[in-house]
């Protein structure tokens, strides 16, 4: 034999043993990786406790009344752990004394299933012995706190095996109301107050032990114990009135439902702080009903001629016009800069003052004036719109507010049309918000202020700060100005667009309609979709709030004017505030009854005297006896308590007497009474005097 | 003794924590169903409207005769 190869096949043969055991090594490996490694990987988690995250409460948004916004409610999951001790011992008596019952009680609770449905999760849930099985999701504090009294469940949790994992989700009482202002806050997506205030709002979330089970779910040792407690959240105070919103957004919805509008927004903001006291925003879904869906009334957009309060404050505070000068309007349409300005309402005017060119909205007059005076330093108009704070947010706490665009010259949009369509409300973007507070400046005699909605941080009740008013700009301009503006403003009500709108109205208004065609994408102007809008204040000699209405038509809408579509929602919000707010109304004059000086009353003696004295009435006493009956009146001498006869065989007067003594009386003179009314008897059936006849009927108003 | 003390909060936070709870739900409940919305739809039966008209303020003219 040779030795080399007797060595030779004994190596390949190690070799080859070698191969083999590797490759089972790496094969068995494979197959726990893979094969087996859900079950293993499970069976490691369900072996281990952390430490997990627990939501602090959400803080609640409080409105200036102090009702709810927006709150934290819990929500619950409900789990069952079907491996507990108890539902096996005894053969599973416990489970199967109660399956019946609570899958009935289940049934009639959620209506989804009927009860044998629910028998047959449980049987099957039971039956594969799960740990952490999902019986409800998202069931509300109301259904949970009577799950808990539901057979089996009513046991606790480690007999019934019934585990309830608590959410915490925004609840919004008033649905709808101010949605979008008071904002989502879902994880990834918050908006309005929610997101603005989220850091005041969320608090400090605590940690808890849990032990997690397959799927990396946790589930709590114990309920109710705490590593750290979470700390909750601030609640904050909002400037908005649940009144004013209310009204806001039912006026707004009805006219928008009316004109099948595409969008529409209401602010009424408070004319001495410039608190948002409503803001309402409304979108028409696909379904045709309309819904909070997007803030737009921090959305900037074409103005139109509301935006003509800003061109005249311009050209009244450089003395450029007076209110008395005459401006030709040309009947309503003008060529400028090789394309025509119009007048959206016919008019068929002239020659007016730029007074009443304000008044009748005329587009001509302002393109005109404006042209005139600014077309040669087109800074010096800018600077006064800067001054008004339009070129710039208004700053309002809350996020998502578009940034207002006006162009300067140097712009490469910048043209010779651009100074005359920017004075009525063309050819530059800014939000109805920023439009209202522009509003609110002049008044507030020239104040502006920046506009807030939340006043205040509080935690359990008790005020943390409190969020001042804060002026923007102390004087956007001189008084000689302001008081022209707002005489222009009150003109529109009285002999302007705006004149049919608020004929008859007991109060003031001060304010400017707007017409504004507006460019549909690619379509250009070609759809004749107009936003209409009304901007003003009330009452006018004694401004309180500052509302603006803007409302985006349809295309080929039939009524789109300003004064017929957002006027009318500005009238009703500021007739229902003006009435809610009683101590303005009207004194109406009622010429007094004088009720006291007539009066009769009649009564057992000494009851009467005891009313008398009680009510510090001056009376006489000139009756005789303590115990018989008296009138009181206020002839022939008033205060003179005299007696009155009653006998029992002739009709005595029952004029000024009480019910119950009436009854007393006649009862007693074997009459049958029959009264109608309340109060004290006013006629009589039977006259004093007539005989009485026992068993009688008689008939007694009472007034 | 410290013990049952720390017992005792729990039991009240946890009974503290529901009451709020069924508070919210009924007070946002309770809001819902007042708001204007809700009554107007809720008294239409009733044939009740929201006034249209302002409210007037009486006021009494002084009368110079009263009662001695």
């Amino acid at each position: 034999m040779d030795i080399k190869k007797d060595i030779l096949w004994r190596v390949y043969l190690s070799f080859v043993f070698v191969v083999i055991v590797a490759a089972a090594i790496i094969g068995k490996g494979f197959y726990i990786q893979q094969v087996q490694g859900k079950y293993w990987r499970s069976m490691s988690d369900s072996l281990h406790q952390r430490i997990a995250d627990i939501d602090s409460e959400r803080g609640t948004i409080y409105s200036e009344d102090g009702q709810m916004l927006s709150t934290s409610v819990p929500q619950f999951d409900i789990y069952m752990d079907f491996r507990v001790e108890p539902l096996h011992v005894n053969n599973g008596y416990l489970f199967r004394e109660h399956i019946d019952s609570l899958s009935y009680y289940m049934a009639d609770l959620f209506k989804d299933q009927s009860a044998d449905d629910y028998k047959s999760i449980f049987a099957q849930a039971y039956k594969n012995n799960e740990g952490y099985f999902l019986l409800k999701k998202k069931i509300s504090f109301r259904e949970y706190q009577k799950i808990q009294n539901f057979p089996l469940f009513k046991l606790g949790r480690y007999k019934s095996g019934m585990i309830a994992v608590e959410k915490s989700i925004r609840l919004n009482p008033y649905k709808s109301l101010a949605y979008r202002t008071i904002g989502l806050a879902r994880d990834n997506n918050k908006v309005g107050l929610e997101y603005s205030y989220d850091s005041v709002l969320r608090g400090i979330n605590g940690k808890q032990l849990v032990r997690t089970i397959a799927g990396g779910v946790g589930v709590p040792l114990d309920a109710d114990t705490y590593e750290i407690e979470p700390e909750n959240g601030k609640d904050i105070v909002s400037t908005i009135d649940v009144f004013i919103q209310e009204v806001a957004e039912n006026a707004l919805q009805k006219m928008m439902v009316k004109n099948e509008a595409e969008y529409g927004t209401a602010i009424v903001l408070e004319v001495k702080t410039g608190k948002v006291k409503a803001i309402a925003n409304l979108g028409r879904g696909k379904d045709g009903n309309y819904y909070e869906n997007y803030n737009y009334a921090i959305s900037p957009s074409e103005p139109g001629s509301t935006f003509k309060l800003a061109t005249m404050l311009a050209l009244l505070e450089d003395k450029k016009v007076g209110l008395n000068n005459m401006v030709n309007i040309s009947g309503g349409t003008w060529k400028v800069a090789g394309q025509t300005v119009y007048d959206s309402e016919n008019h068929g005017s002239s020659d007016v003052t730029v007074q009443h060119a304000f008044e009748l909205s005329s587009n001509v007059a302002m393109a005109k004036m404006a042209v005139q005076h600014y077309s040669g330093n087109p800074m010096q108009f800018i600077n006064h719109l800067k001054n008004m704070g339009m070129d710039n947010v208004t700053g309002i706490d809350l996020s998502g507010e578009g940034r207002p665009l006006i162009y300067k010259p140097g712009h490469k949009l910048w043209g010779p049309s651009t100074i005359p369509w920017m004075a009525f409300g063309y050819n530059l973007l800014v939000s109805p918000l920023q439009t209202a507070n522009l509003y609110n400046a002049v008044a507030n005699n020239g104040k502006m202020m920046k506009p807030y909605l939340v006043s205040a941080i509080k935690e359990e009740g008790v005020l943390l700060r409190e969020i001042q008013p804060k002026v923007v700009n102390e004087k956007i301009c001189s008084d000689q100005t302001l008081a022209a503006l707002k005489a222009c403003l009150e003109g529109v009500c009285l002999h302007g667009t705006a004149t049919t709108l608020f004929k008859g109205t007991p109060y003031k208004v001060a304010g400017k309609t707007g017409t504004a065609l507006i460019a549909n994408g690619k379509k250009g102007y070609d759809d004749k979709i107009y936003q209409s809008s009304f901007a003003g204040y009330f009452p006018a000699d004694n401004p309180q709030y500052t509302c603006i209405v803007v409302i985006k038509n349809k295309p080929h809408a039939a009524v789109f004017y300003g004064a017929a579509v957002a006027g009318p929602v500005f009238k009703e919000i500021a007739d229902r505030l003006y009435s809610a707010s009683v101590k303005q109304a009207p004194i109406a004059k009622v010429a007094s009854k004088p009720d006291s000086n007539v009066y009769v009353y009649k009564g057992y003696k000494q009851d009467v005297a005891r009313v008398a004295k009680k009510l510090k009435l001056p009376f006489v006493d000139s009756s005789l006896f303590v115990d018989e009956w008296a009138t009181i009146s206020h002839a022939p001498a008033a205060g003179l308590l005299k007696s009155s006869k009653v006998d029992t065989k002739s009709m005595p007067s029952l004029i000024g007497l009480g019910y119950k003594d009436l009854i007393y009386i006649c009862e007693s003179a074997g009459l049958k009474v029959n009264a109608q009314g309340r109060g004290k008897v006013a006629a009589q059936s039977i006259e004093a005097g007539a005989p009485i006849v026992k068993g009688q009927q008689i008939q007694i108003t009472l007034n | 003794m410290a013990d049952r003390a720390i017992r005792n909060i729990n039991t009240t936070t946890k009974q503290l924590k529901e009451l709020q709870f069924e508070y919210k739900t009924i007070k946002g409940e309770v809001m819902f169903k007042s708001e204007e919305n809700q009554i107007i739809k809720a008294t239409e039966p009733l044939g009740l409207k929201v006034a249209k008209e302002l409210p007037q303020r009486l006021q009494v003219e002084k009368t110079t005769t009263t009662s001695k």
